[in-house]
């Protein structure tokens, strides 16, 4: 399994007294796997993932994601970690405006084990239509082809699981399932599981594998439901 | 793609805070290497070894006023001396030579000294180096023979274009308005090598010559034959040496007794200098404390721009921590910046601050006839770099702290 979640409660602390986010008992994901995590605003999808790219710490649990056990590694550990098996891909695309876009897709490796690969990053851009505006800035593109750039970014330092927080939640419908197919075979090309959360029913429905956080999530289910 | 891309890329980003930073530094840092090069050069300039003088004997008055006049050929002796008591002074065990001078002659503003021609042959100006009228050192003729010659300073070669064989008519004075001897056509037979030294800076005419000029009342053209008379500005004098190359410690006794005469006064150079700089060092502090604050300044706005530039690239800075860059990889990221920021702004201020110099070191010659080089390394050409690169990683510590902070999350803020 490339993730694997055991009893995993997320708290904050509101005052005395502890709000909890997050609380799933068991979730796997195998590698190479794609799965479609679906809910309303709020029911703690980003968390999740938060979570598996090391940038939230749980209140306890168990998070293994490419065979590291994450609970206990410091900061440091969990940025290596990160920058050697995860990608992220935000609704906002988080684009650098003052880079180009073959520089964007560059700073995807920059602090991975690998050396950025020029080739591979061009070949890449190549991939998903954007061969001819590697010298643009993002404030150039379109919304649709600057998540294009992120999706060429996520996957440029070949990591082991991609995680794609409504990545089309910037997109028409027409161009939200463009990049979702994009995303998916780009995925699978590469050898890559993806774990994308979207609220859209749309962009869930292309997936095999769903998830239904709400009914996943203790936390917002034992409330009853999402805010 | 490196970890010096990016710190050059951000630089690029934010160039006009960047640009203003580096400029501000480069300002503060170029009067510092400027002030400090020219004092230092000042203070060489004094100090040089005697410039070939042990001791000056001259009229009574200000000691520092007789050293600025007989080796600097700056202001005016604040009298005369006899020359019979010269040639006493001189008949004294411990003086080994003197060299007798007459100065109050001005030409096109360079002074015109009479002196005994055995100041080209005997005179060292540093030790062991003596005038040269070779063209090999950059000299020219030779030295004056007859009544209607001189000899020019290289600098006021340089400065007047004089060629050998040009005429000249003396200003009787140093002052701009005082007559000329329009009579006294003096030519130029020798032109003397570049010596690094105020002596550059003067022209010479046989003493006798001084006497001679016309205009001069008959009780001074008379003293170039009567020596019970005659009178002369002062002398340079050579002390006798003992081991070591020590001065003879008579010399105390003569000064002594010199000085309690009414007479004249002997003057030790290297006494007085101290004196000069008494004078001009509070300027010379105001100047270093000026160009510290404003280096100071600069800093601080350097600090001002990181801190006021970080505020902008939270969200960057916080991609770049979720691409895989550690806190320790931001925080050295605002850290070399800060460091490129300031090193750029020291060596920038440095060609600045050499460019001053070069500018300044040709007015000082033209006022005081002071040689100056702008290609002098001060010490702070030695420090500046290492310091300023040094208060630059100091102005951008706390910036770097906080993007070590940063809260990625925070900053992201994903939407879902």
């Amino acid at each position: 399994m490339i993730v694997t979640l055991r009893d995993l409660v997320v708290e904050y602390r509101n005052g005395g007294e502890a709000l909890r986010v997050l609380d799933v008992p068991t979730w796997e994901l195998a590698e190479g796997e794609q799965v479609a995590i679906s809910g309303p605003s709020g029911s703690g999808k980003s968390t999740l993932l938060n979570v598996i790219a090391g940038l939230l710490v749980p209140t306890r649990g168990t998070a293994v994601v490419c065979g590291q056990d994450l609970i206990g590694l410091g900061e440091a550990e969990r940025d290596r970690f990160r920058a050697a098996h995860i990608a992220y891909i935000f609704q906002t695309f988080n684009l650098l405006q003052g880079y180009t876009v073959l520089e964007n897709v560059l700073l995807g490796a920059v602090f991975s084990p690998e050396r950025p690969d020029r080739a591979r990053a061009i070949a890449l851009l190549e991939r998903v239509g954007l061969r001819q505006r590697l010298t643009h800035t993002p404030a150039r593109l379109s919304i649709g082809e600057q998540q294009r750039v992120a999706i060429a970014r996520a996957l440029v330092k070949k990591p082991g699981l991609i995680l794609a927080d409504e990545p089309t939640g910037s997109l028409d419908p027409r161009h939200a399932g463009e990049v979702v197919r994009l995303l998916r075979e780009a995925c699978r090309e590469n050898g890559c599981a993806l774990a994308l959360v979207s609220h859209e029913a749309g962009v869930v429905s292309a997936f095999e594998k769903k998830v239904d956080f709400l009914a996943l999530n203790r936390a917002v289910s034992a409330a009853g439901g999402g805010p | 793609m490196s970890f010096w891309h990016i710190v050059l890329k951000s630089l690029w980003q934010h160039r006009l805070s960047t640009g203003l930073a580096v400029v501000s530094i480069a300002l503060g840092a170029a009067l510092l290497v400027s002030v400090v090069s020219l004092r230092e050069q000042t203070h060489r300039n004094f100090t040089q070894e005697g410039l070939g003088v042990d001791a000056v004997l001259g009229p009574k008055g200000s000691p520092l006023q007789i050293v600025l006049n007989a080796l600097y050929h700056l202001e005016e002796m604040p009298g005369k001396i006899k020359w019979t008591y010269y040639q006493k002074v001189l008949a004294s065990e411990v003086v080994e030579s003197g060299i007798p001078f007459a100065t109050g002659h001005s030409y096109a503003g360079f002074r015109v000294n009479a002196i005994d021609e055995r100041f080209f042959a005997e005179f060292e100006y540093l030790p062991g180096r003596r005038f040269s009228f070779c063209p090999e050192d950059g000299g020219r003729g030779r030295v004056f023979e007859a009544r209607d010659e001189a000899v020019a300073g290289a600098d006021v070669a340089k400065a007047l274009g004089i060629e050998l064989g040009g005429t000249f008519n003396p200003t009787c004075g140093v002052n701009p308005g005082d007559p000329v001897h329009r009579n006294d056509l003096i030519r130029f037979v020798g032109i003397l090598a570049p010596t690094g030294t105020p002596h550059d800076r003067a022209i010479y005419i046989p003493l006798k010559t001084f006497y001679t000029l016309e205009g001069h009342g008959k009780e001074v053209q008379e003293m170039a034959i009567d020596e019970e008379h005659r009178e002369i500005s002062g002398a340079y004098l050579k002390i006798k040496r003992i081991r070591g190359g020590v001065l003879h410690p008579g010399i105390q006794d003569l000064k002594y007794n010199i000085n309690q005469s009414t007479q004249a006064q002997l003057v030790v150079p290297n006494e007085v200098r101290p004196r000069l700089f008494g004078i001009i060092g509070w300027v010379d502090r105001v100047l270093l404390g000026i160009a510290a604050l404003v280096t100071a300044l600069a800093l601080l706005f350097l600090f001002v721009a990181l801190v006021s530039a970080l505020r902008e690239r939270r969200r960057d800075l916080a991609l770049l921590r979720c691409l895989g860059a550690t806190q320790r990889t931001v925080f050295g990221l605002m850290l070399c910046e800060s460091v490129f920021i300031a090193g750029l702004g020291a060596i920038a201020g440095l060609a600045l601050g050499h460019g001053i110099v070069a500018v300044g070191c040709e007015l000082i010659r033209v006022e005081t006839g002071l040689r100056f080089t702008p290609f002098y390394v001060s010490s702070a050409d030695l420090y500046l770099l290492p310091a300023v690169a040094l208060l630059g990683l100091i102005a951008g510590l706390v910036p770097s702290i906080q993007a070590y902070r940063l809260g990625v999350l925070r900053n992201l803020a994903p939407v879902s």
